[in-house]
């Protein structure tokens, strides 16, 4: 997927303003700018626009163009006349009308009492559950984990049940391994006013 | 206590806050501006009964208690406050004392408001912090009215019972006052 989405960011900076926001390694920004140096790119057509998020993670902009979702640059910023930290609010105002009952689907491990919800929507907006952990909750009965493990796939759960803890933060393992573009392995917990790490499925 | 709090996570909490419903998320980015963060303690007071007031709040996580001096009890917790209330705007729209005491009940995370950038922010005409005056003002009135309705309950309910005693204790007063 990271392929997909380097390959068109790398296009020209556009005036198109439907904005959204992912999660990311940190190393991405770097990633990205080694992708546009190989396609002849520099400057701000080569840099993302991403800002801390918690643990390890940046949220990073991104634009609809069309059908496809693409990273936004700070050349894009200058054509629309936006600040970064402008952007990201106009992204996270864009977010609020997500339903997430909707984008995370409900899932069951075979042969296991209780569910998860998934999304892999791909478009852009896996930010929008880490932005509402009140919803998040009402949605789930109760406080849950969440884990990022690749671009575009987002988990959820609620914990307590050892043996089911234990098959998806494997599964969250996986999906990281796995992924052409994976963004963390471990599971977060929003925990007195913030995202905390609640766990990580080790390989042995 | 450090608190790792994004830009991003406080628009997206404000935008579910009801006070901020009419602001979009550019307005927002512009009050944040003036706003801090303050983490308290479980039974810190936040504020006191009788103190100036020189900001207001919004509960982003934790609990706190709306707390009254009474004459006949050492204190009397009139409300309970959760994520996405509201209060101490009375104080900043008068400049009047703190009319409550307003005390953590558990580790509370604040959006603390304060009142001078915030007037700076009225004196420079901005339309998000005028929606925010229009906000509270609304707010107080519909408390006003709760208010108004428990005082009209109150009396009522005091009517009923002196007509009560009246009725129950008159006769005997009344039969007192003959055999007298």
């Amino acid at each position: 997927m990271i392929h997909l989405l380097l390959a068109l960011g790398l296009a020209q900076a556009t005036d198109t303003r439907d904005l959204g926001l992912v999660a990311e390694p940190k190393n991405v920004v770097a990633q990205f700018r080694a992708a546009a140096k190989d396609a002849g790119q520099s400057g701000p057509d080569a840099d993302l626009d991403c800002r801390p998020a918690f643990d390890d993670l940046l949220f990073c902009l991104t634009k609809r163009h069309g059908d496809e979702w693409r990273y936004a640059t700070q050349a894009d910023l200058a054509v629309w006349k936006l600040t970064s930290e402008q952007a990201h609010i106009e992204a996270v105002g864009s977010l609020h009308v997500v339903d997430l009952g909707a984008r995370l689907q409900v899932q069951t491990v075979s042969g296991m009492p209780g569910q998860y919800r998934f999304s892999n929507a791909d478009d852009g907006r896996d930010v929008a559950p880490l932005l509402k952990p009140d919803a998040l909750a009402a949605l789930m009965g109760g406080a849950p984990v969440v884990a990022v493990p690749a671009q575009g796939a987002v988990v959820v759960w609620k914990p307590g049940d050892a043996a089911l803890d234990k098959v998806l933060a494997v599964g969250v393992r996986k999906i990281f391994d796995q992924a052409s573009h994976p963004i963390s392995p471990r599971i977060y917990r929003w925990n007195d006013g913030e995202w905390t790490v609640w766990g990580e499925a080790v390989k042995p | 206590m450090e608190l790792n709090l994004t830009l991003e996570q406080v628009i997206a909490f404000l935008l579910e806050t009801p006070l901020f419903e009419d602001l979009d998320s550019a307005e927002l980015g512009e009050v944040v501006r003036v706003m801090q963060i303050q983490r308290v303690r479980p039974e810190q007071a936040i504020f006191k009964e009788g103190d100036m007031g020189g900001a207001w709040f919004v509960i982003f996580d934790g609990e706190a208690d709306v707390v009254k001096r009474d004459p006949f009890a050492p204190k009397r917790t009139v409300a309970t406050l959760g994520p996405h209330a509201c209060f101490g705007e009375m104080a900043v729209l008068d400049d009047s004392p703190r009319s409550a005491s307003v005390v953590a009940q558990t580790e509370v995370t604040l959006f603390r408001f304060p009142s001078g950038p915030f007037q700076e922010l009225l004196e420079e005409s901005n339309l998000a912090a005028y929606k925010l005056i229009h906000a509270m003002a609304r707010t107080l009135c519909v408390r006003q009215r709760q208010i108004n309705q428990q005082l009209t309950d109150l009396i009522q309910e005091n009517e009923t019972d002196a007509l009560g005693l009246r009725s129950r204790v008159g006769p005997i007063l009344d039969a007192s006052s003959i055999s007298e």
